[in-house]
């Protein structure tokens, strides 16, 4: 304890001793210049030059202060850096801005190569059990207890796509991220290895729990997975003729709104909420949230979740597609965008 | 730290009289279920959050799973069973074994612990 005051106090006299340096610097020869009357700013009005002074040592106080009172902060030992509190608002706030910006600025140079063919997925999905998962957890599998323990919280990756563009993702893969617990893969993955992650993270969104268990069963056993999870391309097609504004009329008149809160809707409260419904990377907890997979569901739930809540009440697939654009058409759009704007 | 474990069980005694009444004063069913001030700590120290939104839990920003706001008012959970405590805590302690497959994972969080979150969960109304 002893030794931590000396050592705030050695500080603080350190940085009294640098501003008294610096105030001499400026203001005492300022003081002899007065009285020779060619110095140029003799010419400055007494007022004026009292003015600035002032400004000047009060600037240099409050710098004095701002030390001083950081090194008192930060060998007092008064900040807490338990891993199992949560950041305060701010400095969250100030860790996640700082990593969106500074993220998207390193990674603009790099060039993306083409991606997703079925041997880069492959190596990507077992690189990513062996090295991803343990922090980040896969759908419907739990991160290790490292994992569980960091903070700030490894994110799910299952919705990392639509945050993270393909070159940002290779940046943080290959780069990490400090104050995060994010590991560099850099010079020890190669460059094809981390491709390849980025390539079955990007991937991830398209695969539903039973997917990611199929994909590891069939890899396991020395196949090649038989799917990577549907693009749906055909239900985006009829999507597009669909008419949202009917959907909006058929949500009511189905009573949906009786046990979903839909936005410009009541709010039921049996089910769950479908305000971010576009954003909802599962239908039930266990379907991947495309269009075709929404319109089964909508159609026939009791087929997919024998005993489930949600009834069966005859909805025709016109009805079913008209609804999910309606539903498709509030909250963020980054998720469906990744399947409609395919590369 | 006696002193505050001794303030919460007279809180946590009250709670469960003042149910036991039937008194017509709106208590949170939660009270009488656990500690919904640990149960807060424990959404956030599972990382709860990084799949589902949940008021006042740091970084419970999630899009994955459904919002969780209000969640004592909702009347089923995980599609097929009724809101209840019990209900309520099996899920939580070993959503796998009743719904396999399902996107949300077990992750080792003991029956007191998951009493506590539930506390938690029903002050959400």
């Amino acid at each position: 304890m002893a030794a931590r005051v000396s050592n705030v106090l050695k500080g603080i006299a350190l940085a009294g001793m640098v501003s008294y340096a610096v105030v001499r610097e400026m203001v005492l020869p300022q003081r002899g210049a007065d009285a020779l009357p060619a110095a140029p700013h003799a010419a400055m009005p007494g007022r004026l030059r009292l003015i600035v002074k002032t400004a000047a040592l009060t600037a240099l106080a409050g710098i004095v202060l701002a030390i001083g009172g950081g090194l008192l902060f930060i060998f007092s030992g008064v900040y807490e850096l338990a891993a199992a509190k949560p950041h305060s608002a701010p400095v969250e706030w100030v860790l996640q801005a700082l990593k969106t910006r500074s993220v998207r600025l390193h990674s603009a140079p790099i060039q993306v190569p083409k991606l997703g063919d079925g041997a880069q997925l492959k190596g990507g999905f077992m690189l990513y059990r062996k090295n991803c998962q343990p922090c980040h957890g896969a759908p419907g599998v739990p991160a290790e207890q490292m994992g569980l323990g960091i903070n700030p919280k490894p994110p799910e990756l299952v919705t990392a796509s639509t945050k993270w563009s393909e070159a940002e993702m290779y940046w943080i893969i290959s780069e990490g991220l400090k104050m995060s617990g994010m590991p560099a893969f850099s010079p020890r993955f190669s460059d094809g290895d981390r491709w390849a992650l980025v390539a079955f993270v990007r991937r991830l969104n398209r695969l539903s729990p039973a997917g990611y268990q199929s994909v590891a069963a069939e890899v396991d056993r020395g196949l090649e997975p038989a799917s990577w999870g549907s693009d749906d391309e055909e239900g985006f097609a009829r999507l597009k003729s669909a008419n949202p504004d009917a959907g909006r009329r058929l949500v009511g008149q189905y009573g949906c709104t009786a046990c979903h809160a839909i936005a410009g809707a009541d709010s039921g409260r049996a089910g769950p909420p479908l305000m971010d419904f576009a954003a909802r990377p599962y239908i039930a907890g266990s379907f991947v949230n495309t269009p075709t997979n929404a319109v089964k569901w909508v159609m026939d739930p009791q087929k997919y979740k024998p005993g489930t809540m949600m009834p069966s009440i005859g909805v025709t697939a016109s009805d079913a597609f008209d609804m999910i654009a309606f539903l498709y058409r509030s909250g963020d759009q980054r998720r469906l965008n990744l399947f409609r704007e395919r590369r | 730290m006696p002193v505050v474990s001794f303030e919460l069980s007279v809180a946590f005694a009250l709670s469960i009289t003042l149910a036991g009444c039937g008194s017509g004063r709106a208590q949170s069913p939660g009270a009488a279920i656990g500690n919904a001030k640990n149960g807060q700590r424990l959404l956030y120290a599972y990382g709860c959050g990084n799949c589902h939104v949940i008021p006042n839990i740091a970084e419970a920003r999630g899009t994955l799973g459904p919002p969780l706001a209000g969640f004592a008012s909702r009347y089923y959970m995980a599609g097929s069973l009724a809101n209840t405590p019990d209900n309520l805590v099996n899920w939580i302690v070993d959503p796998q074994k009743i719904e396999p497959g399902n996107a949300m994972p077990s992750l080792g969080v003991t029956r007191r612990q998951a009493a506590d979150m539930a506390a938690y969960l029903y002050s959400l109304r």
